[in-house]
């Protein structure tokens, strides 16, 4: 009997540990499903420094990748900001990499519960405070979307959506 | 109701000879047909919408994907010895014919290289700025989706980022990185 | 490699100005017949009833929430809502007074819903409507001079400058009144009110109105 006891109030702790931080949600909507990243990187055939002193060296990984796209190849890139925001079971959430810029504002919304594999997004692109592009984007661990954008400075602006990876819990 | 023409037959009869003696009243039905007929010739009460082909095909799309496939019930029937015979008759046959068939012909390859493939469904793009055009690529090369836009108004020059709050750098998390190597870079120590 | 284009240049946005082009659109008995078919499961007749009603349903909803791109999406969404719900449709009032309620509460839920949440901070100006770019409203097209274009371009954006200042509930009702030119029992039927609560709105919602626009008013 002790140790049947001993099941059910585990079992029971474990439920009610879940259950919990379920109830106290006010709004299932609000749930956090994954997280989404958006980049901004300035590509150009011309010199890199136009871009300012606090743009930085992109990956040798991303600059490959980038390049081996046609329309994305350019000579050089730096990346200009970044900002991470979470996916929300249903409402919007507004990316601001250029903070506190708003010349390129990403909105998204989750439009179906992610995969393993993928996330279906609602997504708005602003330039200049001016809606610019709406899709439907997949986003996959390892497939981004990539936006060209407007030119600046004698390049143009890429701006790169992805899946960011869940954030490490603080130990 | 008046005001708003929109009485009729008699009701409308009895009120307009009324009105006559009320000049006021008749101000405020000129009134209310000025302030009418200045905000209908601003806002119009129908507008089609951008890409109306395409707008229609949008929702008949939806309508299909929500539609669910019809089913039919099963049938009740009475218990019968033949429909547990026949089946069995029937897998006997077929594996008689397959031991008949492996030894008499020879194996055939199936080339699945040349099957059809699903059909993507296309991402949807759309561009509510007039002047905007954008094309969709799905680049193997660069293993991701691509939207060139064409046509949006250049940043100005003298537009400076420098304020910028965050920058990623070095090994910080790279947005076009696969997840699983962004994951492995964390946890490193 | 896939190459799809997003209907670039072929389509242009739509003219300004009352379409009367669809004489149907008066015809509530053909509403009724492609209503029949379509509950039936007739897709070409709703597409057809589609085809009759985007054009109000569209100008209404953009008219309320000044987002093109926005009251596209949720004009297809008023009419995908309004084909799961054509079962419960009974021939007792029109057709597009049905549709003007279902896009009514769509538009509510989307009010409701566009509440920022994200976990960032996030200038709130940029949602101020009088700061977005005039050039996002539609240009006149079609005919019209190249002063009356903008006299009524101006005279568009200062109207939704002053509707902008309603609530939601008085904005709606004078554009269903004074705009669709919906019957005060088609806008209670559409608002889910009571026409005395529509006549009272109406009145405050053209008294301030008729302020706010107090200089555009006199001079016409």
């Amino acid at each position: 009997m002790n140790r049947r006891h001993a099941i059910f109030s585990a079992v029971a702790t474990a439920l009610l540990g879940v259950a919990y931080p379920a109830a106290a949600q006010d709004d299932p909507g609000k749930a956090n499903i994954g997280r989404v990243s958006v980049t901004v990187y300035y590509a150009t055939n011309g010199d890199p420094i136009t871009a300012g002193t606090k743009a930085a060296a992109v990956s040798k990984t991303t600059e490959k990748r980038l390049r081996s796209e046609e329309r994305l190849n350019f000579k050089s890139y730096r990346a200009l900001g970044q900002d991470v925001q979470p996916l929300l079971r249903s409402y919007e959430s507004w990316a601001q990499p250029l903070k506190p810029s708003d010349e390129v504002l990403v909105k998204f919304e989750a439009s179906s519960l992610p995969t393993a594999e993928m996330m279906k997004l609602d997504l708005e692109v602003w330039f200049s405070r001016k809606k610019i592009l709406k899709t439907d984007a997949r986003l996959e661990g390892n497939r981004p979307l990539f936006v060209l954008g407007p030119e600046w400075r004698g390049g143009r602006l890429i701006i790169a959506v992805a899946l960011a990876p869940k954030e490490k819990p603080k130990s | 109701m008046w005001l708003d023409d929109e009485l009729v037959g008699e009701e409308l009869a009895l009120f307009e000879a009324w009105v006559l003696g009320q000049p006021e009243h008749l101000a405020a039905r000129e009134e209310t047909r000025r302030w009418r007929s200045m905000i209908a010739s601003a806002l119009p009460a129908s507008e089609e919408p951008p890409y109306p082909d395409f707008f229609n095909t949008r929702i008949a799309q939806a309508i299909r994907d929500q539609t669910p496939k019809a089913t039919v019930a099963p049938e009740k029937r009475r218990f019968s010895w033949q429909a547990i015979l026949m089946p069995l008759a029937a897998c006997a046959g077929m594996v008689l014919a397959f031991w008949v068939g492996t030894k008499s012909q020879p194996k055939v390859e199936i080339d699945v290289a040349g099957a059809p493939r699903a059909i993507p469904v296309e991402q949807i793009i759309y561009t509510p700025e007039s002047g905007v055009k954008a094309e969709l690529i799905a680049s193997q090369d660069a293993s991701a989706m691509v939207i060139v836009l064409d046509g949006v108004r250049a940043i100005p020059d003298s537009t400076d980022f420098s304020e910028t709050t965050y920058v990623p750098v070095g090994r910080e998390f790279d947005s076009t990185a696969s997840v699983e190597t962004a994951i492995s870079d964390l946890e490193a120590p | 490699m896939n190459k799809s284009n997003g209907e670039p240049s072929k389509i242009v946005q739509g003219p300004v100005g009352s379409i009367d082009s669809d004489n149907s659109m008066d015809d509530p008995d053909d509403d009724f017949r492609l209503v029949a078919l379509a509950q039936k499961g007739d897709l070409k007749s709703y597409d057809a009833l589609v085809t009759r009603h985007r054009g109000r349903i569209f100008a209404m909803i953009r008219n309320m929430i000044h987002q093109e791109a926005d009251a596209w999406d949720l004009s297809q969404e008023v009419f995908i809502k309004a084909w799961n719900a054509l079962p419960r449709f009974e021939a007792k009032a029109r057709f597009s007074t049905w549709l003007y309620r279902i896009a009514h509460n769509v538009v509510y839920d989307w009010t409701r819903k566009r509440k920022i949440e994200s976990a960032g901070e996030l200038n709130d100006e940029i949602f101020e409507r009088e700061r977005i770019d005039s050039a996002s409203f539609t240009t006149p097209s079609g005919g019209e001079s190249p002063d009356t274009s903008m006299s009524l371009g101006e005279l568009r954006m200062k109207i939704q400058v002053a509707l902008n200042k309603l609530s939601a509930e008085h904005r709606e009702v004078v554009l269903l009144k004074d705009v669709q030119g919906l019957s005060y029992k088609e806008i209670a039927e559409a608002m889910d009110s009571t026409l005395g609560t529509v006549m009272s709105r109406l009145f405050y919602a053209r008294q301030k109105l008729q302020t706010l626009l107090k200089d555009e008013y006199e001079s016409r």
